[in-house]
């Protein structure tokens, strides 16, 4: 087994509102080890984004609490001044594919010289070095190099989304937060992206987080997948258990509602919203929702860890409490 | 790891770059200096057909001519010798070569286009009244001493106006919602007065209560000898008319383009800078004001068109020798050659003054393109 890369503890990212706190990530702690690839996936809004976001310290201006621990690769980077952050994280070592990174460019920048500025900002490159180096993943992406010199808006949107990926893998980066790199195109572009990433995970040795709404996509490329509800992240689990064997009911849920090909089944939904952020339920944040509640829910759910290495938030796994089964 | 192809390869293609934008910026500026010359000619060509009423004015002075030939008939006794038939073919002919000789004899729509290429070559002949301070006559001597007044004031007070502008206007997006911000957006309709009102005010505290600085005028009179003390004694007699300009003009520019570096600073590769270790200096720099500069070339285009305008008033308050104190003296001592000569030099200067900021605008968006390939991404 390869080593723990990032080790995030008790992640808590709050956005202050005028109508109280917004607990867009609350209490996450997962492990990622190096060279995995996992899956954040939720529906819009339960705190996927936040979380890429918090791990890359982009914060709004408005934040309420900002807590917790990120060890990456040894290290609390939490720790770090923004300063230190800044020069020795962001990019070097944790870079990401922001959503919408079709509009991640700069307009008004040449396609090259956006690509080569981390380079001569952090490892202080020479400009040839630099523009050998992004010529280099840009053919690792799948464009062409003469595309280099132009302005992001001769681009279509899913080259733009290429040359983006292209971007956060210039600089060799250890880790790199995917955030819905294709929702925004069409399913061609999408199965080709995702053979770009396949392609690049097979061929380097990089760590990804992937964070998606599409668990089918997301199957291709996870080794683990995360499920995040209300702000919390409910189960962890690797890849192959959680496809064929998932554990909460809001999971299991999730992957009924996925259409498959070779299954003639019925899809299901899950009835009712996600509850507000704003003041959350105290008790398991699905319970409204959940066809399988008992009294328990009313009451806030520990983490359970499952005898295949997966970790889930419901009473229903938790072997101190009463476990009934609806 | 490294390719070495594309290392021997980049010389040649910076060139090549280089070359492109070149060409693009080249062919831009020409067409858009060909369409504001066209502006120009048209503008210049709808002055001349007002003035002379579309050719009627040609109609009165053919009027004129008649009554005045009458008039000097009837005066003169010896026309009491003639027949009645032989004064009128007297009078018929005296007339005729009297239109002639005014030029009223050909079609107005063709003496239009003459005067038309005499006003924009300012081939303008002979003021009616107004001399030059040499003692000349001629109306392009007349402008040219006049011209270079009123560049040293409106390019200076334009310049301070866009960099002070810019500079307060990021200052403000930094930290939008402070008590300066608040000052700025409150004090916004200022604009609502031109510049030469604020500059009577200017004139009542800092000359006539305070002391400090000439009422009006360019130079101290009798003007000091040397180079640095007529630099010194000129940029002093500035500071009241370009603080004018600027007051009239800041506020609403500041407000407006702070709104537009915080628009521009929320876009997603901002938060793509951030994310890939950019100081917030360079953020700024390449990320916040480039892309918003096109904007703000554009907003200022604006600003500049009503503050043209606003010289002519701002010009002879300040008692500043320059063409737009001349055209309110025309105007005044209705120098019918020199009003048309401010008219037209008025109409260059400001044609002027949007080329340029095209040119800076084509240099600064290289999305800027010809036939209609002004794609936003």
């Amino acid at each position: 087994m390869s080593k723990v890369l990032l080790d995030v503890k008790n992640l808590k990212l709050y956005f202050r509102t005028r109508l109280g706190p917004v607990q867009a990530v609350d209490d996450v702690s997962f492990q990622l080890r190096e060279g995995r690839t996992l899956a954040v996936v939720g529906e819009s809004g339960c705190g996927k984004t936040s979380l890429a976001k918090a791990i890359l310290r982009l914060l709004p201006r408005n934040i309420h609490t900002y807590s917790g621990s990120i060890v990456f690769d040894g290290v609390d980077i939490m720790k770090f001044d923004d300063e230190r952050f800044r020069q020795e994280i962001r990019w070097t070592k944790i870079a990401m594919v922001p959503q919408a990174s079709m509009n991640s460019l700069n307009p008004v920048l040449r396609i090259e010289d956006q690509l080569a500025e981390p380079l001569l900002i952090h490892e202080k490159l020479t400009r040839q070095q630099a523009a050998a180096r992004v010529a280099e993943v840009f053919k690792i992406v799948g464009l062409p190099t003469d595309f280099l010199s132009r302005y992001p808006f001769e681009l279509s949107g899913g080259m733009r989304q290429r040359a983006t990926i292209a971007m956060a893998l210039a600089s060799n980066p250890k880790l790199v937060v995917l955030d819905e790199p294709s929702s925004a195109l069409d399913l061609l572009t999408q199965a080709n992206l995702m053979n770009v990433l396949k392609k690049i995970k097979q061929e380097t040795n990089t760590t990804f987080i992937l964070i998606t709404h599409d668990i089918g996509t997301a199957s291709e490329l996870a080794d683990e997948v995360a499920v995040m509800y209300a702000g919390e992240m409910i189960e962890y689990a690797s890849a192959e258990y959680f496809y064929t064997d998932a554990h909460h009911p809001y999971s299991q849920k999730l992957m009924a509602s996925v259409p498959t090909l070779r299954e003639d089944k019925e899809l299901g939904f899950i009835p009712g919203q996600p509850p507000s952020l704003i003041k959350p339920p105290t008790g398991c944040r699905f319970a409204a929702r959940c066809e399988r509640r008992f009294e328990k829910c009313s009451e806030h759910p520990n983490i359970t860890h499952m005898g295949d290495g997966s970790t889930v938030q419901c009473w229903l796994h938790d072997k101190t409490g009463e476990v009934k089964h609806a | 790891m490294l390719n070495i192809g594309t290392t021997q390869a980049a010389p040649a293609a910076a060139r090549s770059r280089i070359r492109d934008s070149v060409s693009r910026v080249f062919k831009y500026t020409a067409v858009r200096g060909i369409t504001l010359l066209v502006t120009v000619v048209i503008a210049v060509y709808l002055t001349i057909l007002i003035a002379n009423g579309g050719g009627y004015v040609d109609e009165m002075r053919k009027g004129q001519i008649r009554e005045q030939v009458a008039l000097e008939m009837s005066s003169n006794p010896e026309m009491a010798l003639l027949t009645i038939q032989q004064r009128r073919e007297l009078e018929n002919s005296l007339v005729e070569s009297r239109i002639k000789r005014a030029g009223l004899d050909r079609p107005f729509f063709v003496r239009s286009f003459e005067y038309l290429w005499d006003g924009l070559t300012l081939n303008l002949g002979r003021a009616e009244y107004l001399v030059s301070d040499s003692g000349s006559r001629q109306v392009r001597n007349i402008l040219g001493e006049r011209l270079a007044p009123t560049l040293l004031l409106m390019a200076s007070g334009q310049l301070l106006l866009f960099f002070s502008g810019m500079s307060i206007a990021l200052f403000l997006s930094r930290r939008y919602g402070s008590l300066l911000d608040r000052i700025v957006i409150a004090l916004a309709p200022t604009s609502t007065a031109p510049a030469w009102f604020y500059g009577i005010f200017l004139i009542l505290i800092f000359a006539g209560l305070l002391g400090w600085l000439p009422f009006s005028g360019m130079i101290d009179a009798p003007p000091p000898q040397g180079f640095l003390p007529r630099t010194l004694s000129i940029l002093k007699h500035m500071i009241l008319p370009v603080g004018a300009l600027i007051v009239s003009s800041i506020f609403p520019m500041a407000y407006s383009w702070r709104t537009f570096f915080l628009i521009y600073s929320s876009e997603d590769y901002v938060e793509m800078a951030k994310a890939k270790g950019l100081s917030d200096r360079q953020i700024e720099r390449r990320y916040v004001l480039r892309p918003t500069l096109p904007t703000i070339v554009t907003s200022f285009a604006l600003t500049l068109i009503t503050l043209w305008v606003g010289a002519i008033v701002l010009e002879t308050v300040f008692a500043w020798p320059g063409i737009g104190r001349l055209t309110q003296q025309a105007i005044n001592m209705f120098d019918t050659p020199v009003i048309v000569a401010t008219t037209v030099i008025y109409a260059y200067l400001l044609a002027l003054t949007l080329f340029l900021l095209d040119i800076i605008y084509s240099l600064v968006d290289p999305r800027v393109k010809l036939g209609g390939g002004g794609t936003r991404s």
